[in-house]
């Protein structure tokens, strides 16, 4: 039997020296890494944002204000970056979740092959994107690129992708749609795995056909993982910058017109030295995310039927 | 309905889940399939319902061979055991789901689903989610989703195994009720024998994946055909008693008892039987003793009370405690047998000889 008070029930717990001291040393090592490497620097961005005339060497500012974020709220780069960023998300998020989507429940069918399938579709999730990107880049390539090569045995003018300002947006976003599917179809399978197969087996005996057991049946018992993959991708996508970095050697695009948030807060830092807008920047990325994740898990409880 | 298996036979890979079935199930009957689990019951009832294709034999429902039509096609209505409502729907939209794939007007199957919610006593949940109900009434909605469409037979796999012992024996009479009112053929699957006997028309015994017996629950407790049946059904189970045939005789292995055969038996001496006697045909204290005995203990069911005994060294027998006299742990009683309850069976083919 097991030991008396060795589970106790909650009304019955107390706070004692064992009790307090023990959990909170097998604990520790985790807060004091949250601390120092999560809540230390969220916090000390959000005081930087607000001090103006902030010298990096010198850790001196010549006061508190709002002036970082006049100055990038007029910087054509970060309205620039702020516009791409949700161009980016509106286009990749929701095309990314279809395709995924329709690879998730084939894969979930009884398909031959599936274990192959399923370790191509998961493979880029193991390779860094930086490499990705390089690949991509060839992809892409005016004159030898395989894009281009396809277009044109569809009789399509071949397309300047990276240097043509014009298509570096489009390419950015089909690069982001290819990077995003894997890890939305592990989420989606994971979700089909909650799902009993029993219903549709029930739905079949009903008289249901197949078109109608998903979009009746399996699409609704889908929806909070739908929802909780699209909030991981907003917020994914929200900080494009390892896609854009090696697409275009470092640049934001051909003619620097394809500024992201992220980018900006990059460019800012790192380049320009300008850790106060940097800040400010970062901050207000935070502050989108925010948002579109509080209204997010508001529909995704709405979605939740059951 | 009428459903008519022929020569069925069901095999995953090389495992044989059911074998070589035949079986007819009357019209408007209630039937059970029962067996201990892995007996293919389950197997069997997926062949009638057409999610599992059957490997050899036929299908018949009336006269029309339906053994290659999807489920779909079959029009049966099935209630799985843990009844797969749609947790999205409420209860209303789980019952009319069928009927609006069968495009039926808005109205017409809105009174529909009243009329068979009220038929199975769920009329104030109608709102509610299946996740928002007890175990007995998504049973009862389950069953009428299934009735929704008509179906030509009901098709319910362990109806009652999720539910708590006092609501299954309520549900099984519901479910007694329910078929009757629908005048629908009706197949239930079961591993319970109390419940099989206690609601159906006839019970289909399947062991291995073939059938043992077929037969009403009374006649298959009166006249099992085999050891497997008279062991399977009656609680408390059959005494077996071991045996052993010697000239015409039967004898006792533990004991110098011995009862004489009215015909000789097609065995040689020294085939070992089972004496199987049922519990309450065994009488103490009989004018017409059969052996002696010792009572190990006694102990209460409720209403009976029940003695362990000992023939011999180590046969154990179960029967009721009867008469005037006090029976106390320690006693040394004469028992005889009752005519009825009593069977002898091939100790290892399990085939009866009387």
């Amino acid at each position: 039997m097991m030991k008396r008070g060795a589970f106790k029930g909650k009304d019955d717990e107390q706070l004692t020296a064992r009790t307090f001291w023990e959990p909170a040393g097998y604990l520790l090592p985790f807060m004091l890494g949250l601390a120092i490497f999560t809540i230390y620097p969220f916090i000390n961005v959000i005081l930087l944002s607000f001090k103006e005339g902030y010298n990096a060497i010198s850790g001196e500012f010549s006061g508190i204000g709002l002036s970082n974020y006049q100055y990038i709220l007029q910087d054509a780069n970060f309205l620039n970056g702020l516009k791409n960023t949700s161009l980016y998300v509106l286009y990749v998020v929701p095309i990314a979740t279809v395709l995924s989507l329709l690879v998730a429940s084939m894969l979930n069918s009884d398909i031959k092959l599936k274990g192959l399938f399923q370790t191509c579709y998961f493979l880029p999730m193991v390779t860094s994107i930086t490499a990705i990107g390089l690949v991509w880049k060839w992809l892409y390539n005016y004159d030898y690129g395989l894009i281009n090569y396809f277009l044109s045995l569809l009789g399509v003018e071949a397309i300047n992708w990276l240097n043509n300002p014009v298509f570096n947006l489009p390419a950015l976003i089909i690069y982001g749609i290819w990077n995003m599917i894997p890890m939305t179809i592990i989420l989606l399978l994971a979700g089909y795995q909650n799902i009993n197969p029993q219903y549709a087996v029930a739905a079949r005996v009903d008289g249901a056909k197949k078109g109608t057991i998903f979009f009746r049946i399996t699409l609704p018992l889908l929806a909070p993982t739908l929802g909780l993959t699209m909030i991981i991708n907003v917020i994914y996508g929200s900080k494009v910058f390892t896609e854009l970095f090696p697409l275009f050697n470092g640049k934001p695009g051909s003619a620097y017109s394809l500024y992201t948030v992220v980018y900006y807060l990059y460019d800012m830092f790192y380049v320009k030295w300008k850790l106060g807008p940097a800040a400010a920047s970062a901050v207000i990325l935070f502050l989108i995310v925010l948002i579109f994740t509080i209204l997010q898990l508001i529909i995704q409880r709405k979605w939740k039927n059951y | 309905m009428q459903i008519r298996l022929e020569h069925i036979t069901k095999r995953f890979g090389e495992t044989v889940a059911v074998d070589d079935l035949s079986v007819t199930i009357r019209n408007g009957t209630l039937t059970a399939l029962l067996g201990p689990s892995g007996c293919g019951k389950t197997t069997t009832l997926n062949m009638i319902s057409g999610i599992l294709p059957v490997t050899r034999g036929d299908v018949f429902f009336d006269e029309r061979n339906v053994t290659t039509l999807p489920p779909e096609k079959r029009g049966v209505g099935l209630v799985f055991q843990n009844y797969a409502l749609y947790p999205h729907m409420t209860v209303l939209q789980n019952i009319c789901f069928p009927m609006e794939l069968k495009h039926m007007p808005k109205a017409a199957r809105l009174e529909k689903a009243l009329a068979l919610a009220e038929m199975v006593h769920i009329s104030d949940y109608l709102k509610r989610k299946p996740a928002e109900l007890s175990g007995g009434q998504q049973q009862r909605v389950a069953i009428a989703r299934a009735l929704a469409k008509d179906p030509n037979v009901l098709l319910l796999d362990e109806p009652l195994s999720n539910l708590d012992a006092k609501l299954r024996v309520e549900m099984r009479e519901e479910i007694r009720r329910i078929q009757k009112e629908a005048q629908i053929t009706t197949i239930f699957v079961t591993h319970d024998q109390e419940e099989a006997s206690s609601i159906s028309d006839q019970i289909v015994v399947l062991k291995e994946g073939k059938l043992k017996q077929e037969a009403s629950g009374r006649e298959m407790y009166e006249q099992p055909n085999c050891l497997f049946v008279a062991d399977f059904l009656g609680s408390p189970t059959i005494n077996k008693i071991n045996c052993v045939y010697r000239d015409g005789n039967v004898l006792l292995r533990d004991s110098s008892a011995s009862f004489p055969c009215k015909a000789a038996l097609p065995i040689e001496n020294g085939t070992e039987l089972i004496l199987a006697v049922r519990p309450e045909s065994i009488v103490p204290y009989a004018a017409d003793v059969f052996c002696s005995a010792t009572v190990v203990e006694r102990y209460s069911l409720g209403r009976d009370e029940l003695m362990r005994l000992r023939i011999g060294e180590e046969q154990y027998i179960r029967g009721f405690v009867s008469g005037d006299k006090d029976i106390l742990a320690g006693d040394s009683l004469a028992i005889g047998l009752k005519e009825r309850g009593v069977f002898l069976f091939h100790a290892e083919t399990g085939e009866r000889y009387l």
